[in-house]
């Protein structure tokens, strides 16, 4: 897997965009959360959101890679 | 019967109590200490892990951005990223375009951050931050930069890189590890406004608060509704229930503040009645005002259900007056001029127990987090964040950090001074860093003791004890006692900008590079750089235009005068909101100026109060007037002559306007009594009352107005508002 991509012809480490990606689906999924009230069933509700975009970037970042 | 408590062991619970709250308290600053070490050294092992230029740097962010409150980090970080960004591109641009040029490329800087520093005085809160970021940002990346343009873009990413990299671990630690949301703050704070607001008003309606206290009071509430309102805008990146809050809390000052300007009204009233010649209106009145007063005075809220209760009580008791009021007045025989005081206050009485049951039922709403529905009123206009100043300030701000950053380039370029740059740099970052603060020059004093401590304690830390240290763990545990020293200081109120200083610039000059050199001339050289970039910001704060000089309070009394005018001549609509934020705003930075405490201020101070009055009175006068009423042409024509003689004496102080304005009024009372006395037979409507006891009241106050020509008598203020109706 190419490790930087071109974009208008600078190069962009694709970490970057993998980066963007999961921020978007982060947003995403917190959204539906939030209509489900899910924050009462959760201890620290910080720390399960951060847990939640580290899963996802460090998930598709070695899916990527790997 | 429980035996009397012995002495000792009331002083020993006393103590218990005392000890209790201390310890609460050290935990909280613990806490605090124990978040920014985390952060710091996370921040400086990614730093040294990425291979950053300078390290040191994502820890000076982290001493800057870290507060004890999640929301705030947050808020702070967001809007200093966005300064840094914006200031990162404004360098690249002046070095891209005056590379060779120094000395072109020293005034586009100057007067980049000279204009960032006035838009920052114009702005409140976290945006103001932004604003000095973008400006001095563009002084830190720019300089190094235009000393060497090919590496310029590298500097830029770099230094983005780390204060990008400094704010996402302080962000998320401070999220993470004990988080503590701003709502606990805002709710306490909202309280204890509420508490404070039902007592002082007790105290207004019992017999009347002395007009300098009052001012010291209404400047409290001015400042704890503005605080109120740096939480509200920091609550915006707090947890979603607080962002829902918004409009609660933005409701619930408004509703404050109405009813604070009738109680301001009201209060002024009471002090009148307490004329002899009033006695009658004072007996009349005191069995409708006792119940208040009682209730007011006796229950002090000290939690959201108290509060509530409270406002129950202070429901029933706007029943009972609402049933005795007609037997009352029927009781009583007047004369007309104590029959217009005694209707005048037992309107602004029924008035102020409206607004204060609105303004109970939005504290309620916000204490309860739920969000009220429906808007009868429209929501009050605080927008931009951005606050009402006479345009001398920013340009006063943004010209003396042009000055000295000026004066300090011509030295820097004669003198060839090695370390220049980083004393230019400073310097720029501390003027604009407090030109927002109340009393800066103190401020930059406290950061100068910090700078100079951190030199100190970087000698001994790059002496002593970094030659001994390998590795990073090593590093740590050498860092630890003076971060954590930095950070303790930074948890004092008294101490905090020390705290800060030290915080960074031990960082700055202690903290080694990824190569790390020993460089004991440099770190010299730099020490002293430093303290004389703090000790000419400083002098720059105390010698141009130092705050609270002469021009800046004459040209903020005029925009509050200003204010009057506005209320007089503007279309209506929004107008009451505006005014009541406006003036207030105003009268906050005019009290805020150094120096406010002499028997001028004082004088300030009581003017500024007749022009929250005056301007309270006039708008509801012109509401009504916009309503239906029985008023003749010419009698109203009369009213609104009366009204521009208002605002034409604001305009121009003179005695010529002042004597103008009183005939003006002295010549409507008499038309508008008559109108009612012709009506006499039928009840008057009660607009046609309404809209002559606020020309009443307008009138009363304009009387109080001292003679311009004659050299102000030292006439103590009590009399002269007692003379209203004496005179």
């Amino acid at each position: 897997m190419p490790r930087e991509i071109p974009l208008f012809d600078a190069l962009i480490p694709t970490l970057l965009l993998i980066l963007i990606g999961s921020a978007l689906i982060y947003v995403l999924i917190d959204q539906l959360l939030r209509d489900v009230d899910w924050d009462r069933f959760v201890w620290h509700p910080a720390l399960f959101r951060f847990a939640l975009f580290v899963i996802l970037f460090s998930g598709l970042g070695l899916w990527w890679y790997s | 019967m429980n035996p009397e408590p012995s002495q000792s062991a009331l002083i020993g619970r006393q103590r218990l109590v005392a000890l209790q709250n201390f310890f609460k308290e050290e935990a909280a600053s613990w806490l605090f200490v124990l978040k920014t070490l985390i952060a710091a050294l996370i921040a400086l092992w990614l730093a040294y892990r990425l291979e950053l230029e300078s390290p040191k740097t994502a820890v000076v962010t982290v001493f800057i951005v870290m507060q004890a409150r999640t929301g705030m980090v947050l808020a702070k970080g967001f809007y200093r990223a966005l300064g840094t960004i914006i200031g990162s591109g404004v360098a690249l641009l002046l070095v891209a375009a005056f590379a060779q040029e120094r000395v072109m490329f020293l005034i586009g800087l100057a007067i980049w951050v000279g204009m960032l520093t006035a838009g920052a005085t114009i702005y409140r809160n976290f945006q103001s931050y932004a604003f000095v970021l973008a400006g001095y940002t563009a002084c830190l990346v720019g300089l190094p930069a235009a000393m060497d343009p090919n590496a310029a873009f590298d500097i830029a990413v770099t230094r983005l890189t780390e204060v990008l990299l400094g704010i996402l671990v302080a962000s998320t630690i401070s999220g993470l590890v004990f988080p503590l949301s701003i709502r606990e703050l805002l709710l306490s704070a909202a309280l204890k406004r509420f508490a404070t607001f039902a007592n002082s008003s007790g105290r207004a309606l019992s017999f009347g608060v002395p007009t300098e206290e009052w001012g010291s009071l209404h400047l409290k509430a001015i400042n704890e509704i503005v605080t109120l309102d740096s939480y509200r805008s920091v609550g915006i990146f707090d947890n979603p229930k607080t962002r829902l809050q918004n409009q609660t809390i933005l409701r619930m000052s408004a509703d404050l503040i109405a009813a604070a300007s009738t109680l301001h009204v009201l209060n002024r009233h009471i002090l009148r009645l307490n004329d002899p010649s009033m006695n009658a209106v004072r007996e009349a009145l005191d069995p409708l005002l006792a119940t208040g007063v009682r209730l007011l005075q006796t229950h002090v809220p000290t939690s959201a259900f108290e509060a509530q209760q409270l406002m129950s009580y202070i429901g029933e008791w706007q029943a009972e007056i609402q049933k005795h009021k007609s037997r009352i007045l029927a009781e009583n025989t007047f004369s007309p001029e104590q029959q217009l005081a005694f209707d005048t206050a037992l309107m602004l009485l029924e008035q102020f127990i409206d607004e204060f049951r609105h303004y109970g039922r939005s504290h309620s709403a916000l204490q309860d987090a739920r969000i009220i529905e429906d808007d009868d009123q429209a929501p009050p206009l605080i927008q931009h964040g951005r606050h009402a100043t006479d345009f001398s300030q920013p340009l006063i701000a943004g010209l003396r950090t042009v000055l000295m950053l000026g004066a300090m380039s011509v030295f820097w370029i004669n003198s060839a001074w090695p370390t220049g740059v980083l004393a230019l740099t400073i310097a720029v970052v501390v003027s604009a860093l407090f030109s927002t603060a109340p009393n800066p020059a103190k401020m930059v004093f406290q950061l100068w003791q910090g700078i100079a401590l951190s030199f100190v304690a970087a000698f001994a830390f790059q002496f002593m004890v970094l030659p001994n240290l390998h590795g990073f763990t090593q590093l740590t545990f050498g860092l630890i006692p003076f971060l954590a020293f930095a950070a303790y200081l930074m948890t004092r109120p008294k101490w905090g900008a020390i705290g800060v200083g030290f915080g960074m610039f031990f960082s700055t000059l202690a903290i080694p590079d990824n190569v790390t050199q020993f460089n004991y001339a440099g770190l010299l050289n730099s020490g002293i750089a430093l303290l004389v970039s703090a000790t000419i910001a400083a002098l720059a704060f105390l010698t141009v235009m130092p705050m609270g000089n002469q021009l800046s309070r004459y040209r903020m009394m005029r925009a509050l005068n200003r204010q009057l005018i506005v209320a007089c001549l503007n279309p209506l609509t929004g107008l009451r909101p505006q005014f009541e934020r406006d003036s207030r705003e105003l009268l906050r930075q005019i009290a805020g100026m150094r120096g406010f405490n002499t028997a001028k201020d004082r004088a300030t101070l009581t003017d500024a109060l007749t022009i929250q009055e005056l301007g309270s009175a006039v708008l509801e006068l012109r509401t009504l007037l916009g309503q239906p009423h029985s008023l003749d042409a010419a009698r109203l024509s009369s009213v609104q002559t009366a009204i521009s003689a208002l605002a034409r004496f604001y305009r121009h102080r003179n005695q010529r306007n002042l004597r103008a304005l009183r005939q003006a009024f002295n010549n409507v009372i008499p038309q508008v009594f008559d109108q009612v006395f012709d009506n006499k037979g039928k009840e008057p409507t009660s607009n046609d009352r309404k809209i002559q006891i606020y020309l009443h009241l307008i009138q009363l106050q304009v009387q109080a107005i001292p003679d311009i020509d004659r050299p102000a008598a030292p006439e103590p203020e009590v009399s002269k508002e007692v003379a209203g109706y004496a005179a």
